[in-house]
């Protein structure tokens, strides 16, 4: 910033939407005190007065011109200012007006600018009951938690599952059937079950680092959940850092495993710990840089962004929009298998080599927690790969501005992103009982020699597509991708799945031996 | 193994790993003291005894055909073999001839054996590098051989079939035709398991060139059986120490080519394992087209055995030469017994080819020489 212009705005506002006329109001603080192109000036009135999201105007009277502005909070609104009015001087801000669109209480008492507006037009909707509103936050505040946290193990015993079930089918067995309607119920009797377990702590453990080390590797996977947009509506929060906070907050998790194993004092724990270390840390890299080359062609980080910028049909999804998202796609693949500690990666836990790796010495809910964590942590890997390349929830024919007409629309872009979140998670478990784990060495010259190279040509190449690339070229690039890989590919793929498929039936049957099962 | 420990201990570079007994990859039953410095060990020194349970001082106690249930736990994974070794010594000490029949029922069952024991190395060795899925699927087949040798002597793991002078039981009616049922259902399984695991680009990484074995080292360690002919040695038991009916079947000997890497790598001594499924499943076949000519005679049972002097009988069993040597004084016991098997002699070669390896390349050099605690104890 330049300028020497600043000074405390003082304005008079008017509470918009009330039937009185426009009343004054003293401003207690407006930021910032000069303002430059594109930057948010953020209004605070003395008392609560506007309704959340709802439009305003915010006029500044030294320069005599109104700017669009939003309400964020009762007390608060945010004005952006264009070029051509920036302010030079002391600037006296007035809003003129605000209409109410959601609801009729202004008195919101909660600071929501992180929700999504169906989350606003629910908490504008209870706070019509009676009662102190600090309760009612508490309350909504709880209820929301508990809708968060609640699917959570839902999620991971179903992917368990899942997992099991597929294993079981791969490697010529039942799977889990026992429990609930064919098994699906198998994850509760497990959780029931380790949850009864005794909580060993070993005797010269750190035990506070002990402790506190599954919580750490929750809290890593929990906070993903607040970006990642399931359905227009369906997000908790649509951060404009939301790739930058998704990184953050799953490295978390790195921490968590680290200081578990460290904190065992156990020595395979501690080379689990280790292992895990420098895996998770080495694939950060690619995988970051290759989430930067969807964030160079969004030109956003934010994940609601990221999938408005795709379209519902595939030639229109990030993964077939150009070749370097297409490598970016199985770059980011493979290091977010090997950043979730999944097979041919999974040697912080190698159970052949390292007995069970950092979680050795865990036992009851603490190691539950470790598990847990790894198995959201695959459907929130599929949750990223579809908002990032496949379209997250967009759908052919069903645009934005529909499913804002028709709320009920919402579900099915809902169904649409779950969809294509396990269908990823289920490649995800396919790998896992295909293929042998690597070593080290290898794993770690796979990161270093080849993957962080490629992924920096893709984030370059990006860069240079982004610049120079005509729309109409581009296009056509994006069709024949989609022609080559998305259909050619795809095609032979399902082939060869299906012609193997075949033959390990036949293998299966030998009707000679009669059923090995007597 | 004390001393390794207390030399060592806080010396800050290196770290001292107890791997074993309980440790998913040494079966309850094998111990390592590993030195290593990070993830790289210095040496891994093996500690045998933990299923040490003195079978050949039973032999010593009981009479030579009440031995015959103790031969099954020298090798259980493999356990006929052993039976065969125990009777082919005692035949010899006291001079017994055995029915054609017998022979080669023994030889069926024998290599029947040995591709169920050959299923569990293989699919035990792709399941300690990671990959999980071929291990069930080879143990189906595993399974199949079970019920063949549960039809045939009542046992899934014990066989006790052979016996002194003949086997036990003859076959029953229809297990011909069913072996050779499953033998035609294995042949594509095992193309399966080469394009599920053997051929797998990570596995063959893993493999490839690690933990070599030279042919001379080999030699010098005593190494038999899959192990010395994945180092490049040609030589089986079968074929060189001909007994029992071997000379009238044709099979080949695979040795190790280094297809991957080097002669004498870990994939070497798996793939020679992966062929030897081929050339047993040539021998069951060949064995029971043979054996229809036979007299029905398949057991001659001895009278008075209390045979004098020694013997000693050489056997290929799946994890290579296992000799028995038994010395009789003229009593119904024997006066001494004694088994030479494999895998003990493998576990000797571990500490010096384990220097300079990673700690997940211990395991598949554990995997790759395929042994089994009861054999390094017995």
């Amino acid at each position: 910033m330049s300028g020497a212009a600043k000074s405390l705005v003082v304005a008079a506002l008017a509470a918009a939407g009330c039937a009185a006329a426009p009343e004054p109001a003293a401003i207690r603080d407006a930021r910032p005190t000069r303002l430059e192109r594109g930057e948010r000036m953020l209004v605070e009135a003395s008392g609560p007065l506007f309704t959340v999201g709802a439009p305003t105007t915010v006029a500044l009277d030294a320069l005599g011109v109104t700017l669009p502005a939003r309400a964020v909070a009762a007390d608060r609104v945010v004005a952006e200012l264009d070029d051509e009015h920036r302010a030079a001087g002391p600037t006296t801000v007035t809003v003129v007006q605000a209409t109410r669109r959601w609801t009729s209480d202004a008195r919101t008492p909660f600071d929501v600018e992180l929700c999504a507006p169906s989350l606003h037009r629910l908490a504008n909707g209870w706070t019509r009951l009676r009662g102190p509103p600090w309760l009612w936050l508490a309350l909504a505040l709880l209820a929301a938690a508990a809708l968060v946290a609640t699917p959570l193990p839902v999620l991971a015993g179903l992917v368990v599952v899942w997992e099991r079930k597929i294993s079981g089918y791969m490697g010529s067995r039942l799977g889990p059937n026992r429990v609930g309607p064919n098994g699906w119920l198998q994850w509760l009797a497990d959780g029931l079950k380790l949850l009864m377990k005794e909580d060993v702590i070993p005797r010269d453990a750190d035990a506070r680092l002990f402790r506190a080390a599954p919580y750490l590797a929750f809290l890593g996977m929990f906070l993903t959940f607040i970006v990642l947009p399931f359905s227009r509506y369906a997000i908790v929060a649509d951060l404009d850092v939301g790739l930058l906070f998704l990184l953050s907050v799953t490295s978390l998790v790195v921490v968590a495993i680290l200081v578990g194993g460290w904190s065992s004092n156990s020595k395979w724990s501690l080379l689990g710990g280790m292992r895990s270390a420098a895996q998770i840390v080495s694939y950060e890299l690619p995988s970051s840089v290759a989430l930067l080359t969807i964030a160079t062609r969004t030109g956003s980080l934010s994940t609601q962004r990221i999938v408005a910028a795709q379209g519902g049909w595939p030639w229109q999804w990030n993964l077939f929009a150009d070749p370097f998202t297409f490598v970016a796609f199985f770059i980011w693949f493979v290091s977010a298998l090997a950043e979730g500690n999944r097979t041919p990666f999974d040697l912080p836990e190698a159970e052949s080599e390292l007995v069970a790796g950092y979680n050795t010495e865990y036992s009851g809910f603490r190691f539950s927690l470790f598990p847990l964590v790894e198995w959201v942590n695959i459907a929130v890997l599929g949750a990223v790969g579809t908002l990032l390349f496949l379209g997250g929830w967009r759908l052919p024919f069903v645009g934005a501005a529909l499913i804002d007409a028709h709320p009920w629309l919402d579900a099915l872009g809902f169904v649409a992103f779950v969809g294509k979140d396990l269908a990823i998670v289920f490649v995800v478990i396919w790998i896992r009982w295909t293929l042998p784990r690597f070593r080290v060495d290898q794993m770690m010259a796979l990161c270093w020699r080849y993957f962080i190279p490629f992924s920096f040509v893709c984030f370059v190449g990006e860069l240079g597509w982004v610049w120079l690339m005509p729309s109409l070229p581009a296009r056509i690039v994006a069709g024949a991708m989609f022609a080559i890989f998305g259909v050619g590919c795809g095609a032979w793929f399902a082939a060869r799945v299906r012609d193997n498929a075949r033959r390990y039936r036949d293998l299966v049957l030998n009707d000679a031996l009669g059923p090995v099962n007597r | 193994m004390g001393e390794l420990i207390v030399a060592n201990a806080d010396t800050g570079e290196e770290m001292t790993l107890n791997m074993g007994p309980q440790h998913p990859s040494t079966h309850g039953v094998i111990r390592f003291v590993i030195r290593t410095d990070g993830e790289i060990m210095r040496e891994a020194v093996p500690d045998v005894g933990y299923l040490h349970r003195a079978i050949e001082h039973i032999a010593e106690k009981c009479t030579y055909e009440g031995f015959m249930p103790y031969t099954d736990r020298v090798d259980y994974v493999c356990a006929m073999p052993a039976n065969h070794a125990w009777a082919l010594a005692v035949e010899k000490l006291a001079g017994l001839e055995v029915p054609p029949r017998a022979e080669y029922l023994r030889v069926v069952t024998d290599e029947l054996n040995r591709i169920s024991s050959h299923c569990i190395a293989l699919g035990a060795m792709a399941m300690d590098i990671g990959a999980i899925t071929p291990f069930t699927y080879i143990l189906r087949e595993r399974e199949y051989v079970n019920e063949l040798l549960e039809m045939i002597c009542g046992a899934r793991l014990t066989y006790n079939y052979h016996r002194i002078g003949g086997v036990g039981w003859d076959m029953p009616a229809g297990w011909r035709d069913k072996v050779l049922a499953w033998c035609d259902h294995f042949a594509p399984v095992m193309d399966e398991f080469d394009r599920l695991i053997t051929n797998n680009e990570l596995f063959v990484r893993r493999l490839a060139n690690l933990a070599v074995i030279r042919a001379d080292e080999a030699i010098d360690y005593g190494l038999v059986g899959p192990n010395l002919r994945g180092s490049g040695v040609d030589f089986d038991v079968r074929r060189d120490v001909p007994y029992s009916i071997y000379p009238k079947l044709r099979f080949e000997v695979p040795v190790g080519r280094g297809l991957c890497g080097s002669v004498g790598d870990a994939w070497d001594r798996y793939w020679v394992r992966a062929q030897e499924w081929r050339q047993s499943v040539a021998m069951v076949r060949q064995c029971l087209e043979q054996i229809d000519g036979t007299d029905k005679q398949f057991w001659t049972p001895p009278k008075k055995l209390k045979p004098v002097g020694d013997a000693m009988a050489r056997v290929e069993a799946a994890r290579g030469d296992m000799s028995c040597y038994v010395v009789g004084d003229g009593g119904a016991n024997a006066y001494r017994a004694r088994f030479r098997t494999g895998s003990f002699n493998a576990m000797g070669i571990i500490r010096e080819t384990s220097r300079g390896l990673m700690i997940a390349d211990l395991v598949a050099l554990i995997a790759s020489l395929d042994v089994v605690a009861p054999e390094i104890d017995r």
